[in-house]
C-alpha cells in the first residue's frame, strides 16, 4: 500500500510584482493565480488520492499578507479534507506572534509545525513526516541538525523551508542552510524543501525542491507545478513532478547594433518578443525584452515605446524593458578640437576612477552629451 | 590645397563638364541658373562624397537624389588638385548606386584610396584639409551676401550670429554648439522634472510616492490592527465555545440527575403500590382489634407496673421482716447489757475538758522537767572526765606549768634551742680558717706570698664574723631557758630536757584546752540538773490545785512521796477519771443506737402488712380494666397484661396500615403515574442525546434534589449568558472585521505602485544626475574648447588682418566664452567691438575667422580653398572693390573659387589684381560650351 503526498512550497500568496512590472489590475490578476494554483494542487491532490499535501514554507508573504488571505487558506485547506495539510512555515512567512498562521482557527486536517527542531507527524503506518517551522524571518539555524531518526523500521520524511548550500543559486538569500549529505545521515528518506523556486528532484541525494507553482520572476521559466511524492509499501519513493501552471515569464533578447532609429530597436524587440512568446497564452504570458548590443549614441532605446511597441506586437499582458545596451562610441577615435571630442574624453577620463553606480551615471551622460552636441533630441533612457 | 581641374559626367544639371581653375581666383560666370552653384556643390562633393541617406535620413531627400544628373545618367565627376607638398591627385566618384564608388589615384603615383578612407566613406577632403565636411561648409563654403558669417539687418545682429557661427565652428564644425546642447539638456532636464515641481513626471512620481508611503502604513497600521481583532475574535471563540460546552455538560448533569430521579421515582410509585397491598391486607388481618382500648394501654401499664411493684414491696417487706427478728432479739439483749454497764459506772466526776486539756500540759511540763533531771547523769560523767584530764596533765611532767604560760613556754623553748647554732658556727670559723691556712700554704709553697695574704686574711675574717653572730645568738637562747626555768619548775633545759619539753607543751596545751572545756560543761550541767528540781515543785503544786477542781483525790503511795510521784498521781486520777466519763457516754450513745435500730425493727413488721394490702388493691384495680378489654380475667395478671400488650400491638398495626395506606394513596394521588414518568424520561433523553449525553449513563447518575438541579440550572444559565455574551462580542467584532477587510486596501496593490513609481523616481533622479553630469562635462569642454581657440583666432586673424589691411588693426582679440570680436585700430588705444567697425571690416574679419577656424581646427598645414557663391550680391561697389581687393590678396594664401552673375564683378576684379587677369569661367545659359576669357577655357554642356 503507497502513500502519496502532494508537496509544493514558495507559492508567497499576496506577493508584489512590480519587479515584474506589475501594477493594478494585473498585478491583482497575479495574486489571485497564485491562490488558484493552491486551488489547483488540491485538486489535484484529490484526484491522485494524497494523503496529504506538504508545504514547505513562503506560502504567503508575512509583510503584506492582506486582510482576507487567512480566511481564504482555511476555507481551501478546510475543502480538501480528508487531506492532510502540512504547513512548515518558512522566512517570508514565518510563525511570528501575530502573523496568519498563530491568529487562524486551522480546520483539523491541517498540521502546523511549529517548533524551530524537527518534530514527527504520523501520517500513515509506518510513514512520518518531520517538519519545522521558521520562528523568525532571519532563521539561520540547520533543519537538519537533529538527532537520527528512524531505527523502527519506518519511512520518515523531512518537511522543511531551507538553502542547500551545494546548489545555492547567486544572490538567493540564505535562510535555514544545511547539506544535502545530512539528509540521508540524519536518516531521513527524503527532504521535502522550500526555498528555492527552481525545480530540482534529486533522487540520489533524497531531495526535493518543487519551486514556485507560479512564475514569480522573469527568470523562472516552466516547467513549474507540485511534485507529486510517492512512498511505496517496501519504503521505496518515486518523484512525479507536474507542470500546471497557468502563467509564463520569458526574457528575450533582442540585438539592437544594426539599429540606426527607435523603429529599428522596437522592430528588432518585436521580433524577438515574437520567439520567445511562440505559443504562449498571451494574456497569461510576462516577457522582458533585454536589448543587447552597441547601438548608435543617436539613437533612442526608449524602453517605454518599446514596451508598448512590443505589447502591442505580440500581446503579452505585461512586457518590461531592460536597456543593456552600450553605445557605440570608439571614444580613443573621437578626434578633433571640438566640443564633442572633448566631452567625450572628459567622460573617458571621468570614467577611470568611476565605481559602478558613477559608472551608470556616466554611462548615460555620455550618451545624452552626445545625442545633445549631435543636436538629436535627448531621448532619455 | 589647390584645385586643378573638375570633371562632370553628371552632376545635377551639369553633364560632360570640365573646367580648370586658377591656381589663385576662379570666377564662375553666368546667368542664374547655369550652373555656378553645381559646380561649387560638384568640388565639396568630390572633396566629401554625397550623402544618400540613412537612419532617419530618407534616400529620396538626401543629397545623392538630390544632384542625380538631370539626363538621367553619367552620374559621376573627377577633381584633380595639388597639396603643398607638390603631390597632385585625382578623386574620382561615380554616384549611380547609392553606395557610390571613389577611388583616388596620386597623378604620377598609385591608387591612395585607401590612404584617404575614413571609415566606410572616402574622404579626401577630410584627410588633406583636417576637416571634416561640416567645417569645410561653414569655413570655406560662402552663400550670397555670405562673406559675413551671418545676415542680418542690423551690424549688432549680425555681429552676434557671426559669434553664434564662429561658436558653433569651434564647438562642432557648425553643426551644435556647447550652449546649444546644454539647452537641449536643459530641456531634457525640465522634461524629468524635479521633485518639487509636481508637475513634472519626478515629482509626480515623488508626490505619488510620499501619499503611497501614507497609505502603506496605514494599510500596515490597519492590518496590524486587523491582525489583533482576529486574535481577540479567536479569543472570543474560544471563550464562547468554552462556555457552551460548559452549559451543556451542565445540562448534560442536569438531565442525567434528573432522569436518576425519575427512575427513582419510577421504582418508589412501584414499591408504593406493592406496600398498598401490603398495607390492606395488614389491615384486613387487624380488623378486630379495631376497637381494642389501645388509649387503656398507659393505664393498664401503670396498673401493671404498679402491681408488679406492690407486690415486690411486699415480698421484700416479709422478707426484712422475717430477717430482722434476730436481730431485733439481739438488740433487746445488747440494750440489757448497756444499761446494767451504765448502772455500774455510776455518776461521773468533776473532770472536764478544761481539766482534761490542763493535765496534758501538766504532763508535759513534767516530761520536760524530767529531762532536765536526767541531767545529772551527764553531770557525773563531766566530772569524771574532768578528773581524767587533770590526771593525765599530771603525767605530761609539766604539770607546774599554767594553761597561760604553756604558750610563752613553747616561744621560748624554741628560742632556748637556737643555742645548737653556736657549734655550728664554731664548726664553720674552724674550716674557715683551716682552708684559709691551707691556702696561704699552698700559696707560700707555689711561691705566691701576696695570694697568700689574701687568702689568710679572707679565711681570718670569716672565721671572726661567724663567731660574732655565733654570740649574738647565743645571748638570747640563755635568756629563755631562765623564763623557762620560772615558767615550767622542775624541768631540765639541757638540750634534751628542751627537746621534751618541745614535745610536750603541745599535748600540754591541748589537754588543757581539753580541760577548759569539762569545766565549762560541768558548770553547765549542775545548773541544768538545779532548775529541773525547782520546777518539779512546782508542778507538784499545780497537780494539787488540779485535783481539787476535779474533785478526786489522787491515790497516795506508801511513805514520802517525791513531787513526781505526786504530779503523776494527779495526772493518773484526772486520767482515771476522764476515761469513766468517756466510757458512760459511748454505751449512752450505743444504747441510743440500739434503741433506734430497735424501733426500726419494729416497724418492718407493720411496713409488711401495709404492703400487702396495697399490692391486694393494685392487683384488684387491673383485673377490673383487663376485664373491660375483653382479657379473661382468669389469667395470672402477668399474662393478662401480655394479652393486652398483643392486643395493642395490633391496633397500633391496623392504626398505622390505615395510615400508611392513606398516605400512600395520598401520594399516589399527588405523584406522577409511570406513563407520564417514562413518557418525561423518554423526552429528558432525548434532550441528554442532543447534548451529547449518553442515556447508559442514567444507571451510574445519582439522582439529583431540587436544590442541586438548581444549582445546574444557574451554572448552565451562567455558562448560556457567558457564551451568549462572548458570542454577542464576537459577532459584533466579526462584523467590524468584515467591514475592516472591505476598508483596507490591499497592500500589494499599493506596495506595487509604491515600487513603480519608486522605481521612476529613481529613475528619474538618474536621468537628472546624468544629464546633469553630461551638462556638467559639456561645459567644461566648452569652456575649454573656447579657451583654446580664442586665441588662436585672434592671432590667425590679425596676423591676416594686418597684412591685407597694411597695418590698419594692430590686434585682434577674441573673447573665450562667446568668441566676442573687438579689433584694436593702429590710431585707436583701445579695443573696438566689432559691431561698430565699417561693413567692409567686418566682413573681411568674417572671412578671416572662417579661414582662421578652418586653419585650427584642420591643422593639415593646407589653405583651404574658399568657395563663394555671390558673395557681394548686395554690396555697394565701393565696398565690393574692398572685398574683391581682400580676396585678391587672400589668395595668395588660398585659392579662391567665386561665382557671379554680374560681369561687372570680373571688371571690378580685374582692377585690383595688380594687372593680372583672373581667370573667368563663362557658364552661357542654354550653351552646350562654355567660354571662358583668360587663360581658363572649360567646355559644358546644358541641358
Amino acid at each position: 500500500m503507497s502513500t502519496s503526498l502532494l508537496h509544493l512550497a514558495d507559492l508567497h500568496l499576496d506577493r508584489a510584482f512590480a519587479g515584474m512590472g506589475c501594477q493594478g489590475e494585473l498585478a491583482i490578476r497575479r495574486r489571485l493565480g497564485l491562490r488558484e494554483a493552491l486551488k489547483r494542487a488540491g485538486h489535484t491532490a484529490q484526484e491522485r488520492g494524497c494523503a496529504a499535501i506538504s508545504i514547505a514554507g513562503d506560502l504567503y508573504e508575512h509583510d503584506r499578507a492582506g486582510a482576507d488571505t487567512a480566511i481564504h487558506l482555511a476555507d481551501t485547506f478546510a475543502s480538501w479534507a480528508p487531506i492532510e495539510v502540512l504547513l512548515a512555515p518558512g522566512n517570508h512567512d514565518a510563525l511570528l506572534s501575530g502573523s496568519i498562521y498563530s491568529r487562524t482557527e486551522w480546520p483539523a486536517n491541517v498540521h502546523l509545525f511549529d517548533t524551530a527542531v524537527l518534530r514527527p507527524h504520523p501520517l500513515a503506518d509506518g510513514l512520518t513526516v518531520w517538519g519545522l517551522a521558521h520562528l523568525e524571518p532571519a532563521w539561520q539555524g540547520d533543519p537538519l541538525a537533529c538527532a537520527p531518526v528512524g531505527g523502527d523500521g519506518g519511512v520518515h520524511l523531512a518537511l522543511f523551508h531551507g538553502a542547500e548550500l551545494g546548489s545555492r543559486p547567486d544572490g538567493k538569500s540564505i535562510h535555514g542552510p544545511f547539506h544535502a549529505d545530512d539528509v540521508r545521515e540524519r536518516g531521513f528518506a527524503a527532504a521535502l524543501c522550500g526555498h528555492y523556486h527552481r525545480r530540482r528532484i534529486d533522487e540520489a541525494g533524497a531531495l526535493v525542491y518543487p519551486g514556485s507553482p507560479e512564475p514569480l520572476t522573469f527568470d523562472e521559466s516552466e516547467p513549474r507545478g507540485a511534485v507529486l511524492v510517492d512512498v511505496a509499501g517496501d519504503g521505496t519513493i518515486s518523484y512525479e513532478p507536474l507542470t500546471d501552471n497557468r502563467w509564463h515569464a520569458r526574457t528575450a533578447r533582442a540585438d539592437v547594433s544594426s539599429a540606426r532609429s527607435l523603429a529599428d530597436v522596437v522592430d528588432a524587440a518585436c521580433a524577438a518578443a515574437a520567439v520567445a512568446c511562440g505559443g504562449l497564452d498571451p494574456d497569461r504570458t510576462m516577457l522582458r525584452v533585454d536589448l543587447v548590443g552597441e547601438i548608435d549614441h543617436t539613437v533612442s532605446t526608449d524602453t517605454f515605446t518599446v514596451e508598448t511597441s512590443v505589447r502591442d506586437g505580440c500581446g503579452a499582458v505585461a512586457v518590461r524593458a531592460r536597456d543593456l545596451t552600450t553605445p557605440a562610441l570608439d571614444l580613443a577615435s573621437i578626434s578633433g578640437d571640438g566640443v564633442r571630442s572633448a566631452f567625450a574624453r572628459a567622460v573617458a577620463e571621468a570614467a577611470e576612477a568611476a565605481d559602478e553606480r558613477q559608472m551608470a551615471v556616466l554611462d548615460d551622460a555620455l550618451r545624452y552629451g552626445l545625442q545633445a552636441l549631435g543636436g538629436a533630441e535627448i531621448g532619455l533612457r | 590645397m589647390r584645385l586643378h581641374r573638375l570633371e562632370i559626367g553628371g552632376f545635377g544639371r551639369l553633364s560632360d563638364f570640365s573646367a580648370d581653375f586658377d591656381p589663385r581666383i576662379t570666377v564662375l560666370l553666368g546667368d542664374n541658373e547655369s550652373g555656378k552653384s553645381t559646380v561649387q556643390r560638384a568640388l565639396r562633393a568630390a572633396l566629401y562624397g554625397l550623402d544618400a541617406g540613412g537612419p532617419g535620413r530618407p534616400t529620396d531627400r538626401s543629397d545623392w537624389a538630390r544632384w542625380t544628373p538631370w539626363a538621367g545618367e553619367g552620374y559621376s565627376l573627377a577633381l584633380t588638385y595639388d597639396l603643398g607638398d607638390g603631390r597632385r591627385l585625382r578623386v574620382a566618384r561615380r554616384f549611380e548606386q547609392r553606395d557610390h564608388t571613389c577611388q583616388v589615384q596620386e597623378i604620377g603615383g598609385g591608387d591612395v584610396t585607401a590612404q584617404v578612407r575614413v571609415g566606410r566613406t572616402v574622404s579626401p577632403g577630410l584627410v588633406h584639409l583636417g576637416i571634416d565636411e561640416d567645417v569645410f561648409c561653414a569655413s570655406a563654403c560662402v552663400g550670397e551676401d555670405g562673406l559675413r558669417l551671418g545676415a542680418g539687418d542690423a551690424p549688432a545682429a549680425r555681429a552676434t550670429e557671426m559669434q553664434e557661427a564662429i561658436e558653433r565652428l569651434a564647438d562642432s564644425g557648425g553643426g551644435t554648439t556647447g550652449a546649444e546642447a546644454l539647452a537641449a539638456i536643459s530641456d531634457a532636464i525640465g522634461r524629468v522634472g524635479s521633485e518639487r515641481r509636481s508637475g513634472s513626471p519626478l515629482g509626480r512620481a515623488v508626490n505619488r510616492l510620499r501619499q503611497l508611503e501614507v497609505q502603506v502604513e496605514d494599510a500596515r497600521r490597519s492590518l496590524r490592527a486587523l491582525a489583533a481583532d482576529e486574535e481577540r475574535l479567536r479569543a472570543l471563540e474560544v471563550t464562547a465555545h468554552t462556555a457552551e460546552e460548559r452549559r451543556l455538560d451542565a445540562e448534560r448533569r442536569w438531565l442525567l440527575g434528573r432522569l436518576a430521579a425519575i427512575a427513582a421515582q419510577r421504582a418508589d410509585l412501584e414499591s408504593t403500590d406493592a406496600e398498598v397491598a401490603q398495607m390492606a391486607a395488614e389491615m384486613e388481618g387487624t380488623a378486630q382489634l379495631a376497637t381494642f382500648p389501645l388509649e387503656a394501654e398507659d393505664r393498664v401499664a401503670s396498673l401493671a407496673a404498679e402491681v408488679l411493684e406492690s407486690q415486690r414491696a411486699a415480698d421484700e417487706a416479709r422478707a426484712r421482716s422475717e430477717a430482722a427478728a434476730p436481730q431485733l432479739a439481739e438488740v433487746r439483749r445488747r440494750r440489757a447489757e448497756i444499761a446494767a454497764g451504765l448502772r455500774a459506772l455510776g455518776r461521773g466526776g468533776a473532770v472536764d475538758d478544761a481539766a482534761v486539756a490542763e493535765a496534758s500540759a501538766l504532763e508535759r511540763r513534767l516530761a520536760e522537767t524530767l529531762a532536765g533531771r536526767r541531767r545529772s547523769e551527764e553531770l557525773a560523767a563531766a566530772a569524771g572526765r574532768r578528773e581524767a584530764l587533770r590526771r593525765e596533765i599530771a603525767a605530761t611532767g609539766v604539770a607546774g606549768t599554767s594553761a597561760a604560760g604553756v604558750e610563752a613556754a613553747i616561744e621560748l623553748v624554741d628560742v632556748a634551742r637556737g643555742g645548737r647554732s653556736s657549734r655550728v658556727a664554731k664548726l664553720g670559723a674552724t674550716v674557715a680558717l683551716c682552708a684559709g691556712a691551707v691556702a696561704a700554704a699552698l700559696s707560700a709553697a707555689s711561691r705566691h706570698g701576696l695570694w697568700a695574704l689574701v687568702a689568710a686574711g679572707v679565711a681570718l675574717v670569716a672565721t671572726l664574723l661567724i663567731l660574732s653572730v655565733d654570740r649574738l645568738f647565743a645571748g638570747d637562747a640563755e635568756h629563755a631557758r631562765r623564763r623557762l626555768a620560772r615558767l615550767c619548775p622542775g624541768v631540765e633545759l639541757d638540750g634534751e630536757g628542751l627537746e621534751r619539753l618541745a614535745e610536750r607543751l603541745p599535748r600540754l596545751r591541748a589537754l588543757h584546752a581539753e580541760l577548759q572545756r569539762e569545766d565549762l560543761r560541768v558548770e553547765t550541767l549542775a545548773a541544768e540538773v538545779e532548775t529541773a528540781a525547782a520546777r518539779l515543785g512546782e508542778l507538784a503544786q499545780a497537780a494539787a490545785s488540779l485535783a481539787s477542781h476535779c474533785e478526786i483525790s489522787p491515790v497516795r503511795s506508801r511513805g514520802a512521796r517525791s513531787a513526781e510521784e505526786t504530779v503523776r498521781d494527779v495526772l493518773d486520777a484526772v486520767s482515771g477519771a476522764a476515761g469513766i466519763d468517756r466510757r458512760r457516754e459511748e454505751l449512752s450513745a450505743e444504747d441510743a443506737i440500739l434503741e433506734q435500730r430497735e424501733a426500726d425493727l419494729d416497724d418492718l413488721a407493720g411496713d409488711t402488712t401495709a404492703r400487702r394490702r396495697a399490692a391486694d388493691a393494685a392487683r384488684a384495680r387491673l383485673v377490673r380494666v383487663l376485664e373491660l378489654a375483653g382479657v379473661p380475667s382468669s389469667l395470672p395478671p402477668s399474662e393478662a397484661v401480655v394479652a393486652f400488650r398483643a392486643g395493642c400491638t395490633g391496633r397500633r398495626r391496623h392504626d398505622a396500615a390505615i395510615r400508611r395506606l392513606g398516605e400512600l394513596r395520598r401520594r399516589s394521588s399527588l405523584g406522577a403515574d409511570v406513563k407520564s414518568l417514562d413518557r418525561l424520561a423518554v423526552e429528558l433523553e432525548a434532550r441528554l442525546a442532543a447534548r451529547g449525553g449518553d442515556p447508559a449513563d442514567i444507571a451510574a447518575a445519582e439522582p439529583l434534589d431540587h436544590s442541586r438541579l438548581q444549582d445546574l440550572e444557574t451554572e448552565s444559565e451562567h455558562a448560556r449568558q457567558g457564551a451568549v455574551a462572548a458570542s454577542t462580542e464576537a459577532a459584533a467584532l466579526r462584523a467590524r472585521l468584515a467591514a475592516m477587510r472591505a476598508t483596507v486596501p490591499a497592500l500589494a496593490d499599493l506596495e506595487d505602485e509604491r515600487a513603480v513609481c519608486l522605481a521612476a523616481r529613481d529613475r528619474g533622479l538618474h536621468q537628472l544626475a546624468a544629464l546633469h553630469r553630461a551638462a556638467e562635462l559639456i561645459a567644461d569642454a566648452t569652456r575649454g574648447i573656447h579657451r583654446d581657440l580664442a586665441p588662436r583666432l585672434a592671432a590667425s586673424v590679425a596676423e591676416r588682418l594686418a597684412l591685407l589691411t597694411e597695418g590698419r588693426y594692430a590686434a585682434v582679440n577674441v573673447d573665450t566664452s562667446h568668441f566676442e570680436v573687438s579689433l584694436l585700430g593702429g590710431d585707436r588705444l583701445e579695443l573696438v567691438p566689432l559691431d561698430v567697425v565699417s561693413h567692409g571690416t567686418r566682413d573681411q574679419v568674417s572671412l578671416l575667422l572662417r579661414l582662421a577656424l578652418a586653419e585650427v581646427l584642420s591643422g593639415a598645414g593646407e589653405g583651404v580653398p574658399l568657395l563663394l557663391d555671390e558673395p557681394l550680391l548686395s554690396a555697394d561697389p565701393q565696398r565690393r572693390a574692398t572685398a574683391l581687393r581682400f580676396l585678391w590678396n587672400l589668395s595668395a594664401t588660398n585659392q579662391v573659387v567665386l561665382s557671379t552673375s554680374d560681369p561687372g564683378m570680373v571688371d571690378a576684379l580685374e582692377g585690383v589684381c595688380d594687372g593680372q587677369a583672373p581667370a573667368v569661367l563663362t557658364m552661357p545659359s542654354g550653351a552646350s560650351t562654355i567660354e571662358t576669357t583668360g587663360r581658363v577655357i572649360a567646355m559644358a554642356r546644358l541641358l
